[in-house]
C-alpha cells in the first residue's frame, strides 16, 4: 500500500514538469511547483503544507495554555483556565494537545515522556464512577472524582480516539493505555444492538442538564472512538429536516418541547470528524486526504461549512457556531447552527435564550480554515487570529453582537488550535498501525478478558433489518 | 484502480490552471460565488412532486353535496339575531369582523347554491348591513374586535362592555366579503359603502402598506405589524380591492422554507420569540384566497378559472396540499390542519403544519405545546377537497362528511388521536364549508360585474391623495 502512494507522487513529478515546461516556466521554479502540487487540495482535504513562522506562533499561544494550567501530579489540564476541574472531553484534549505538540516539535522526547507518564497512571489508577467508567469530572489538581457524577459516553469516545491515536504515535505506551482502559465496562454504555445508550448517567446528588439521547454530531464523533477499539457500532441515519439558506441538514430527533432537552447541530463534532478521521471509514489508512471514503460524512460536513459561509454570503455575519464555555454564568452556551426549531439560535442548555451572546468560535474558525481552503476562511482566519493572550492561549471567541473579546480560555480551544496545526502539517490525525497489542492479546482469552469486550457482545434483537 | 484514475484526472486539470495563470493573494477581500453548491437540484424536485396535484373544475353540486350546504346552513338558522348579527360559536352572543365576514360568506353561499330565497337573502343582508353601519368603533377609528351579538355593544373578550382594538386582517376579510357582495349585488352596494366610509384607515395602514392591529395595554392604545405569511397576503388583497396600496404586506418576503416529507413548506420567517406573533403554516388562508380570490392578483378582473395571476402563492398553496397529503400517506393520519376552536380549555389552538420552529406543532395562543388537540378542522377538509380534485380530497370529505348535528350544523373538527369529534359549532366553519361548496359549483366566488355601477366610495376615492396617510384622513373628511 504505501508503494501506491509513492507511485502517486511519481506521477505527479512527471505530469508536472510535462505541464510546467508546456508553459514556458524555467526550472527552477520547479522544485516550489512541486511542493505546492504535493500540498494542494489534489491530495489534501484544505489547507496543507509547513507551517509559517505565524501559525507556529499560533501554536505556542496555544500550547501555552497547557503549560500554565498543567497539574503534575496527575497529568491532568484544567478545563477552563485555572479552574482545577477537569472533564474526560478535557482528559482527550490534552492527549490530543500533547501529541500534537510533540508533532510539531513544541516538545522534545522527554517533555513527552514526563506529560503523558503521569496521565497515564492517573488513567490506570483513577477512581471510576460507580466502579464502571470514567467519572464526568475529576479534580484535576488530586485527581479525585468529588462525587459520583455519573459518566459521558461522548467524552469517553473522544478520549477512546485519542488514546488509540497515542496508542500508534508513541507504541511503547500503548500496554499502559490498554491496561487503563480494560478496566471500564463498556456494557454500561453500548447497548448490544452496538448503539451508545446511557449518554450520561446523572445523580441525583448532582443534577447535570440531561443530555439528549443521541447529540447530534457528537453521537457520531463519540461512536468512531469506540469503534477504534474494535466495538462493532452501528451508525444511525438522520433524515435531514432543516433547510437553512436552501441547505438540508440534520436536525435531532428530540423534541424540546417535550423533553426540556436541547440537542443543538453545532460545528465542531463534524470538524473533529474531519480533522482526525478526515471522513474516512476506519480502516481506510491509505487514500489521499482529498478523498473520503466516507462520502456521506463528508458531504454533510461540508453542509455545515456551507450553511455558515451562507450566512456570511447574504447576511454578511461571521459564522462559526459551536458551543463554548465562559468563566461566569452563563458558563455553557449552545452557540448552535440551528437548536430547538431556530436557526442561529443560542441558548444555555435549560433553554434560556442569550442571542447577545453569539460567537465567532475559535475552534470552529480554526478548523474551518484547516478544512477548507476557500476566501471564506481566509476572512475568517483574519478575524480570529488575534484572538489571544500570549500569557493565556487562545480565548474563546469574538462576540457577533459587537466584535468584543470572549476572553475564557479554555482547554478544548487551545486543544483544537493544535489539532488543526497538526492537521495542516500531517492531514489527518488518525493513522491506524494494526500492530498486535496487550489488549489484543488479552482479548483473545476468554479467561481473561474484562467482562464486557466486543467479542462478547449478544446478538442485537431489538432492531429491525433493514 | 478507481483512486488512480481518479488522481491522474484532477492532476492534470489543476496543473493547467496553477501553471498557466497568476497566483492569488492570501490576504485578498472575502469574496464568494452564488454556486448552489450540492443542493441544487432541490427545487426540480419539489416541483416534480407538485407536478401531479390537479385542481377541481367547477361542477353542479350532487344531491348529497346540496345536503351538505342545507346542513351547514342550519348554523346560521339558529345564531342570527333579530338585529342581523349571528353569533360567531353556537348560542354564545358574541362575534368579530372576521366572523361576520364568514357569515356572509356563508349567506351569499346559502343564496347562490338555492338553500335560501332571494327575499331572505335580501333582507338578512340588508339587516346586517344596517347594524354594521350602528356600531360604535374602538377608539372611533374601526370595528372593535368584539361585539355582542344580541345589543350590538362592542365589548371585551369576557363579552362585557368595554373595547379591546381592531384586528387589519379581520378587516381585511370583511373588505373581501363586501367587494364580493358589491360586485355580485349591486342593491347592497350603497350601503356597503357607507359602512367602509366611516372607517378610519389612518393607523390600519402606513405609506409603506404595511398593515397594523391595535391593541389596548395599560391603557394605552398600541399599534402593531398585523399579519403572517398567507393571512397576511390575503388580508392585504382586501385592502387592495378598495384601492389601497399595499406594497409591503402583500410582499411574500420575509419567508422561508422547511423541509417536510422533501416539500419544501414556506413559512413566515419572522420571529415568534422576539416578536409574540406566532408564524403558523395552516390550510385556511389558502384555501381562502383560492375559493374566493382565485389566487389572483387583485388586479385580474378577467383570468379564466385555471389561471391563478399569483403565481407564487399558486405554488405555495400546492405545497400546503401535497405536505398534508404526504403526512397521511406516510402515517395514516388524516391531516387537514388550521387554527380551530375547541369545547374544553383553552378554547382554542393553532393546529398548524409548522410553527414556532417545529412541523405539526399544535399551541395554544401562548405557544404552548397541546399535540392533543390536533384535528382534522372540518373547514380544512372541505377546503382541500374544494380546490383540489385528488383521491386524498375525497378521503378527507369521507371521513368528515358525516359529522354534523342535524339541527346545529357541522362540528368544528375531529381528533386525530381518536377521541371523537369536536363538540362545538362556529360561524367561521359552517361559513367555509358553505364557501368551499359555493366554489365546487362555480368556481372563483369573486366575480365583477362586467358593468362598472356608480359608487360613492370610488368617487371619494379618486378625489383623495393616493398616499395612504392623507388617503385615509380625506376619506374621512368626505364622510
Amino acid at each position: 500500500m504505501l508503494s501506491s502512494r509513492f507511485l502517486s507522487f511519481s506521477l505527479i513529478a512527471v505530469t508536472a514538469l510535462f505541464f510546467l515546461q508546456s508553459c514556458g516556466l524555467v526550472v527552477r521554479e520547479t522544485k516550489k511547483g512541486l511542493t505546492e502540487v504535493a500540498d494542494s487540495e489534489m491530495f489534501w482535504q484544505g489547507r496543507h503544507g509547513k507551517l509559517t513562522e505565524q501559525e507556529m506562533e499560533w501554536a505556542k499561544i496555544a500550547w501555552q495554555y497547557f503549560i500554565n494550567n498543567y497539574n503534575a501530579e496527575t497529568g491532568l489540564v484544567n478545563g477552563v483556565d485555572s479552574f482545577v476541574t477537569a472533564n474526560v472531553w478535557n482528559i482527550a484534549d490534552t492527549v490530543a494537545a500533547t501529541v500534537s505538540a510533540h508533532r510539531l516539535g513544541l516538545i522534545d522526547n522527554y517533555e513527552f515522556d514526563h506529560r503523558i507518564t503521569p496521565l497515564l497512571e492517573f488513567l490506570n489508577n483513577m477512581p471510576l464512577s460507580y466502579g464502571q467508567l470514567p467519572n464526568l469530572f475529576y479534580n484535576a489538581k488530586n485527581g479525585e472524582q468529588e462525587s459520583n457524577d455519573g459518566w459521558s459516553a461522548v467524552d469517553i469516545g473522544r478520549l477512546l480516539i485519542w488514546l488509540q491515536i497515542l496508542s500508534d504515535y508513541a507504541p511503547q505506551y500503548s500496554e499502559y493505555i490498554d491496561k487503563a482502559i480494560l478496566r471500564w465496562n463498556f456494557c454500561k454504555v453500548i447497548n448490544e444492538c452496538g448503539e451508545l445508550s446511557g449518554i450520561n448517567r446523572n445523580s441525583s446528588k448532582n443534577p447535570l442538564p440531561a443530555s439528549p439521547k443521541e447529540p447530534l454530531g457528537y453521537y457520531d464523533y463519540a461512536l468512531m472512538g469506540y469503534k477504534t477499539w474494535g466495538f462493532p457500532m452501528s451508525h444511525r441515519k438522520e433524515p435531514p429536516v432543516v433547510s437553512i439558506y436552501d441547505i438540508d441538514l440534520p436536525a435531532s430527533k428530540e423534541d424540546s418541547r417535550k423533553t426540556g432537552i436541547s440537542d443543538p447541530l453545532v460545528s465542531l463534532p463534524y470538524l473533529l470528524l474531519g480533522l482526525e478521521f478526515n471522513w474516512d471509514t476506519l480502516n481506510d489508512q491509505f487514500s489521499p486526504d482529498s478523498y473520503s471514503s466516507n462520502a456521506a460524512l463528508a458531504d454533510l460536513a461540508w453542509r455545515i461549512y456551507k450553511v455558515q459561509e451562507k450566512r456570511y454570503q447574504y447576511e454578511r455575519i461571521f459564522t462559526a457556531r459551536t458551543n463554548y464555555r465562559r468563566s461566569k454564568p452563563p458558563y455553557l452556551l449552545y452557540n448552535s447552527i440551528f437548536a430547538d426549531g431556530y436557526a442561529w439560535n443560542t441558548l444555555t442548555p435549560e433553554g434560556e435564550l442569550h442571542p447577545d451572546l453569539a460567537l465567532v468560535a475559535n475552534s470552529a474558525a480554526f478548523g474551518m480554515w484547516a478544512l477548507w481552503k476557500t476566501s471564506y476562511t481566509d476572512g475568517l482566519m483574519q478575524l480570529v487570529s488575534p484572538l489571544h493572550d500570549p500569557e493565556k492561549g487562545w480565548f474563546e471567541g469574538r462576540r457577533e453582537k459587537d466584535g468584543g473579546y470572549e476572553r475564557t480560555a479554555t482547554c478544548t480551544t487551545n486543544a483544537v488550535v493544535l489539532e488543526v496545526l497538526a492537521y495542516k502539517m500531517y492531514g489527518k490525525l488518525y493513522r491506524s498501525q494494526q500492530s498486535k497489542s496487550y489488549a489484543d492479546i488479552l482479548m483473545k482469552n476468554e479467561f481473561r478478558r474484562p467482562a464486557c469486550s466486543p467479542l462478547d457482545m449478544k446478538e442485537c434483537r431489538s432492531r429491525k433489518e433493514k | 484502480m478507481r483512486r488512480k484514475n481518479f488522481l491522474l484526472l484532477s492532476c492534470s486539470v489543476f496543473l493547467f490552471f496553477s501553471a498557466c495563470t497568476g497566483n492569488n493573494s492570501p490576504f485578498a477581500p472575502v469574496k464568494l460565488s452564488d454556486e448552489g453548491g450540492k443542493n441544487s437540484g432541490k427545487s426540480a424536485s419539489v416541483s416534480s412532486k407538485l407536478a401531479g396535484i390537479r385542481e377541481r373544475t367547477p361542477a353542479p353540486l350532487t344531491e348529497e353535496e346540496f345536503e351538505l350546504a342545507k346542513i351547514a346552513w342550519k348554523f346560521f338558522e339558529k345564531n342570527t339575531q333579530d338585529n342581523g348579527m349571528c353569533n360567531a360559536v353556537d348560542q354564545y352572543p358574541s362575534t368579530t369582523m372576521w366572523d361576520t365576514a364568514s357569515y356572509i360568506g356563508g349567506l351569499v353561499s346559502a343564496y347562490e347554491l338555492g338553500v335560501i330565497e332571494k327575499h331572505e337573502f335580501n333582507m338578512r343582508m340588508t339587516k346586517l348591513i344596517g347594524m354594521l353601519n350602528r356600531l360604535e368603533f374602538f377608539n372611533n377609528e374601526l370595528p372593535n374586535k368584539v361585539y355582542h351579538t344580541q345589543t350590538g355593544a362592542k365589548v371585551d373578550y369576557s363579552n362585557q362592555p368595554g373595547e379591546v382594538g381592531y384586528s387589519a386582517v379581520d378587516m381585511g376579510r370583511m373588505l373581501i366579503w363586501f367587494k364580493i357582495v358589491k360586485e355580485r349585488y349591486p342593491i347592497h352596494a350603497a350601503a356597503i359603502d357607507n359602512f367602509i366610509l366611516k372607517w378610519n384607515f389612518s393607523n390600519m395602514i402606513d405609506d409603506t402598506g404595511t398593515m397594523f392591529s391595535a391593541m389596548l395595554k395599560d391603557g394605552k392604545i398600541l399599534y402593531l405589524q398585523e399579519g403572517r405569511l398567507g393571512y397576511e397576503e390575503y388580508a392585504a388583497k382586501g385592502f387592495q380591492l378598495w384601492g389601497f396600496d399595499t406594497e409591503r404586506a402583500s410582499k411574500l418576503e420575509p419567508y422561508q422554507t422547511i423541509p417536510i416529507y422533501d416539500i419544501e413548506v414556506p413559512y413566515d420567517s419572522r420571529d415568534p420569540r422576539t416578536l409574540v406573533a406566532h408564524n403558523y403554516v395552516v390550510t385556511e388562508s389558502y384555501v381562502l384566497d383560492a375559493i374566493e380570490l382565485g389566487w389572483d392578483l387583485s388586479s385580474d378582473r378577467s383570468s379564466s378559472q385555471e389561471v391563478h395571476t399569483d403565481q407564487v402563492l399558486a405554488n405555495f398553496a400546492k405545497r400546503i396540499f401535497a405536505v398534508q397529503e404526504a403526512r397521511y400517506k406516510d402515517t395514516g393520519i388524516l391531516t387537514a390542519r388550521t387554527e380551530h376552536q375547541l369545547d374544553q380549555p383553552p378554547y382554542f389552538v393553532y393546529d398548524t403544519i409548522y410553527s414556532d420552529g417545529y412541523p405539526w406543532n399544535t399551541m395554544d395562543p401562548d405557544g404552548k405545546l397541546m399535540p392533543q388537540f390536533a384535528a382534522v378542522a372540518l373547514k380544512g377538509a372541505f377546503g382541500i377537497w374544494a380546490v383540489w380534485d385528488m383521491p386524498y380530497s375525497q378521503t378527507l370529505l369521507d371521513a368528515v362528511g358525516h359529522l354534523y348535528d342535524p339541527e346545529k350544523g357541522f362540528y368544528e373538527g375531529l381528533y386525530e388521536n381518536g377521541s371523537g369529534n369536536i363538540n362545538i359549532f362556529t360561524a367561521n366553519n359552517n361559513g367555509i364549508i358553505l364557501e368551499c361548496l359555493l366554489y365546487k359549483a362555480q368556481g372563483k366566488i369573486l366575480r365583477f360585474n362586467q358593468s362598472p355601477q356608480p359608487s360613492r366610495w370610488d368617487k371619494t376615492m379618486d378625489e383623495c391623495p393616493p398616499e395612504a396617510r392623507d388617503r385615509a384622513q380625506c376619506l374621512r373628511e368626505h364622510t
